[in-house]
């Protein structure tokens, strides 16, 4: 715990689910089988004896959970060490069965889209960042404009990971298998959330990150289309494990707590999408009154948990430190003479002033309908606070 | 966003913020390099003006990350009941010093410095 922290009353309600979710105890459990002398602690690959086997029956019965939830078929599912690692396959992975042409992507990516393409531009490949519309939104009609003839994948996330606005990726699926071009989903925001069928939406690459709806972080998974096949090179080298795709011992607990997950959210994820959009909703209508309070993105084509706010008047860091009672993210910081603020935030429109205070508010199953006044309570306080000691200039 | 126990305690609950009017204003940065500092200043016990003899007063308003907001709290609380000779003394170590900045943070005292030499020279006009 670090110096500062010690003297602070510590807040108490986790709203940051965007980042990282807490593992669901039933995930815990399935995974504390899978690492002692009793349980399933064996190398999934020592087929030599009972106890690889078992191991290996576990991973397989987590590689099923993974296809259920994606759609995937079963050999489909190429285990990774979570979203990144699996957008970096896809995309590199693309680059490398092609000579040098062209790539379609979004502003608005994640930066494990977004960097390896950058890489892919220094050696030759074109690369072309969409924009979106004030609501965070595609416009399929310029994507399809985009496309050439040497187009070979077009990447774009299900989820925004800072807005949560919902792209429609059956309809860009559509529209990328007319054209024979490949289709990369970054779904680590979406599967366990929104309903996934990567062969009706006609998606090629899909990205699965665990920690994302409440498994363990450090595992995901690179679904890889097999009809008609789809070659991919590999990043990975040292024992061919997952078809050659990605070598490297399979962790027997991560990918039982991954299929865990899947498994859970399942069975739970209609009642909790109805639960958790509720106490988003409930929390805008107590923020929205507020002079100067910005909804980030489209509220309709949303996921359940996210709120993502610009706050006029204040500063990003010091609106999230002034926060009592709940744990947020904010879209920019202050580490050094000039400020970043989020690059999707300057993408919608939002001034370089704007998107200098704004808050991500993501709810998930552990948050209690209690939350909603608590967290309203103590985002108004702060503001309110800080505009109190602001300059008159900035005030307005 | 990791900060010292000295900047916390003044974010939390700084003690100098300005609320009425001053003689002298002086401000620094800008809102849109997501800081801006205003040093507030009024002399006592001054003498036709004069700043021989005359003690501040001073407070400060500002908008930016927390180590901003305590530089300028930190200032402020030094100011107060210094002879007026004496502020142009105070410089961007002594806040670094104090509140325990680390390097990626002492622009944010030099703001407070900044703004503070900008305000001595309105008090002086």
């Amino acid at each position: 715990m670090s110096p500062s922290m010690v003297d602070c009353k510590l807040p108490t309600i986790y709203l940051d689910n965007a980042a990282t979710t807490p593992v669901d105890p039933q995930v815990a459990a399935a995974m504390g089988t899978c690492l002692t002398l009793d349980g399933n602690f064996a190398n999934p690959a020592s087929h030599t004896h009972h106890w690889g086997l078992a191991a290996s029956d576990a991973v397989e019965q987590a590689r099923a959970e993974v296809a259920a939830i994606t759609g995937a078929a079963l050999e489909e599912v190429v285990f990774t060490s979570g979203a990144t690692e699996a957008n970096n396959l896809a995309i590199l992975g693309v680059a490398q069965r092609h000579e040098p042409g062209h790539m379609i992507s979004v502003l608005t990516e994640h930066k494990a889209v977004l960097d390896p393409l950058a890489t892919l531009r220094k050696s030759g490949w074109k690369i072309d960042l969409l924009p979106v519309d004030s609501e965070g939104l595609l416009d399929l009609q310029l994507l399809e404009d985009t496309i050439r003839s040497d187009t070979r994948l077009i990447s774009v996330m299900h989820v925004n990971n800072e807005i949560g606005v919902v792209q429609d990726i059956a309809a860009i699926g559509a529209i990328a298998r007319a054209r024979g071009v490949l289709l990369h989903v970054d779904a680590a925001q979406s599967v366990g959330k929104l309903a996934l069928d990567m062969h009706a939406q006609q998606v090629d690459l899909l990205s699965v990150c665990a920690h994302k709806f409440h498994g363990p972080k450090g595992v995901g998974a690179l679904c890889v289309r097999r009809r008609p096949p789809l070659r991919i090179g590999a990043l990975m080298f040292g024992g061919g494990h997952e078809r050659g795709l990605r070598s490297g011992t399979l962790p027997t607990h991560q990918l039982v707590g991954l299929g865990e997950a899947c498994r859970v959210a399942r069975e739970s994820a209609t009642a909790d999408n109805k639960r958790i959009t509720a106490m988003r909703n409930g929390l805008w209508a107590q923020l929205q009154d507020i002079p100067g309070v910005l909804l980030n993105g489209s509220l309709k084509q949303r996921v359940a948990g996210n709120l993502n706010i610009c706050v006029d008047g204040v500063e990003g860091e010091s609106l999230v430190m002034a926060l009592q009672d709940i744990g947020v993210s904010s879209g920019s910081a202050c580490t050094s003479a000039s400020l970043q603020p989020s690059h999707v935030l300057r993408t919608l429109g939002r001034s370089p002033e704007q998107a200098q205070a704004s808050l991500r508010i993501s709810f998930g199953r552990f948050n209690r309908e209690d939350d909603v006044a608590v967290a309203a309570a103590d985002i108004r306080r702060a503001i309110e606070r800080l505009r109190d000691m602001a300059p008159r200039a900035v005030q307005g | 966003m990791v900060h010292s126990p000295q900047v916390m305690q003044r974010f939390e609950l700084p003690q100098y913020i300005q609320r009425d009017s001053a003689s002298a204003v002086g401000s620094a940065g800008s809102r849109l390099a997501g800081a801006l500092v205003e040093l507030h200043l009024s002399m006592e016990n001054s003498a036709d003006n004069s700043t021989e003899n005359a003690s501040l007063r001073a407070g400060f308003r500002a908008y930016g990350c927390p180590a901003t907001i305590a530089s300028a709290d930190w200032l402020a609380e030094q100011l107060n009941g210094l002879p007026v000779d004496a502020a142009t003394e105070l410089d961007r170590h002594a806040i670094i010093r104090a509140l325990e900045l680390p390097a990626a943070r002492q622009h944010c005292a030099a703001l407070a410095v900044e703004a503070l030499g900008a305000a001595l020279q309105n008090l002086h006009r």
